[in-house]
């Protein structure tokens, strides 16, 4: 290159390697609200005990981040069986839906965590290390890797993590963040059925277990609804969702009982009543049926027709008393 | 005369059943309200969709095999994802990002050396 070239080159280089180092420089208002001590229940630092460690192997971060929190959390797997279940050769690296279906492929409820520093330290609080996707380098030249946090420091501002080759990797908690906003803060915990996650919307533990239900067998799941049935008692939902697993694997009897239950703490609720009506249809108590039929037609909404439907079922059964 | 009424009913009742399917002697199972259907993010999804998750296991089996993941273990893998993984998975299995784990030295070295060419403190890559 002739000499005034590389002048302007080098000139615009430094201008860029500037500018990036100001961008890196900016912290979230999120982590002042953290190191103020602002955000409710947080203690100022967590070391969790007993996570295991398994130095990574080249393009192997996947494998060895899974092995850690599923260890961690009593499911007992190599390093090597994880690599089958993940590792893509010719993508030299594991893609996200897999390290989920190999949460669940070992009896773990992967449990996505919503997208903020906060719900990532609040776990580790519960007691349970993260598994976090991270872009370590830049936008245009990423660098994609998995990683488990193990602890947090407030008062030092820093998070540590299993990352790579690195038992105990401590980073700025703006750095981290830098690096985890980059995947949309994407991140995991391994629950075991029955085992509640820090977060306290039900709807999002609901999604995790629909998705686990697709997947595994249902007596995974059942000690997962009761559990959460207890936390939020308030909630349809969870009883709701038994009493249909409990249909879907034959069992009239424990089904018909949620339904019940269902029934009288939620009597507005009109799949419930719709629910435990067919369920009494098939049972044979054809009178309690057409009842529960004719309440989730006169409470409506979106799903009429269905309730209709079970009705009409209900009041053909009781016409022809031979059949059905 | 009795004979053809016989074969008559027959007929129709083996039609009915055809139709109708296993479910004829028992009350449809159609009407249970499921779970998916309370939460608004899987309304979208119809039983259809459901269906043919079976089919699109097969297409990901496929196209993990081909990127090197041994058949036998690609179809113990697609069962633990769930329908819309799989959609995702589809479609998106060459752009997906990659976990892989830190730079390798190979990689910083080579990023180091076309910085500095580009920078015309070296002259390494005659195409910088």
């Amino acid at each position: 290159m002739p000499p005034m070239a590389a002048g302007r080159v080098t000139g615009r280089l430094c201008v860029a390697l500037l500018m990036i180092v100001l961008t890196a420089c900016g912290s979230s208002p999120e982590i002042g609200r953290l190191l103020a001590g602002e955000v409710e229940n947080l203690p100022p630092a967590i070391a969790l005990d007993g996570v295991p460690f398994y130095p990574q192997e080249a393009y192997q971060c996947g494998p060895a981040a899974l092995a850690t929190v599923l260890n961690f959390s009593g499911a007992a797997v190599a390093v090597d069986e994880l690599v089958e279940r993940v590792y893509i050769p010719a993508r030299q690296g594991s893609l996200q839906p897999e390290m989920l279906a190999a949460t669940r492929g070992r009896e773990r409820i992967p449990f996505r965590i919503q997208p903020s520093l906060a719900s990532l330290l609040h776990e580790v609080q519960a007691g349970r290390p993260v598994l976090v996707f991270q872009n370590l380098g830049l936008d245009w030249l990423p660098q994609w890797h998995y990683a488990v946090v193990v602890g947090y420091d407030l008062e030092a501002g820093s998070l540590v993590l299993r990352s790579g080759t690195i038992r105990e990797y401590t980073t700025s908690l703006a750095l981290f963040d830098r690096t985890w906003r980059r995947t949309g803060r994407w991140g995991f915990v391994a629950l075991r059925p029955g085992e509640l996650p820090a977060d306290r919307d039900p709807l999002r533990y609901l999604e995790a277990l629909m998705d686990m239900e697709e997947v595994a067998q249902s007596h995974q799941l059942i000690p997962a609804y009761l559990a959460a049935a207890e936390r939020w008692p308030q909630s349809e939902i969870f009883p709701f969702a038994l009493g249909n697993l409990y249909y879907r694997d034959g069992q009239l009897e424990l089904a018909g009982q949620q339904f019940r239950q269902l029934v009288q703490d939620h009597p507005q609720f009109a799949a419930g009543h719709n629910n435990l009506a067919q369920v009494l249809l098939e049972q044979g108590s054809l009178s309690q049926a057409e009842a529960h039929a004719r309440q989730a037609v006169a409470l409506g909404g979106s799903r009429r027709a269905v309730y209709q439907n079970t009705l009409m079922e209900i009041l053909d059964a009781a016409d022809s008393p031979g059949q059905g | 005369m009795k004979l053809g009424k016989m074969v008559k009913q027959t007929w129709a009742a083996t039609l009915i059943l055809a139709i109708a399917g296993p479910g004829i002697s028992i009350p449809a199972r159609a009407d249970l309200v499921p779970t998916a259907d309370i939460l608004a993010s899987r309304l979208q999804e119809s039983t259809a969709e459901r269906v043919s998750s079976l089919l699109r296991q097969e297409r990901v089996v496929t196209l993990l095999s081909r990127m090197g993941v041994d058949t036998t273990v690609a179809q113990e893998r697609v069962g633990h994802l769930t329908a819309r993984e799989l959609q995702v998975l589809e479609r998106q299995i060459d752009s997906l990002p990659a976990g892989e784990g830190a730079l390798s030295t190979i990689a910083l070295v080579l990023v180091i050396f076309i910085l500095l060419d580009v920078a015309g403190v070296t002259d390494i890559f005659p195409a910088v």
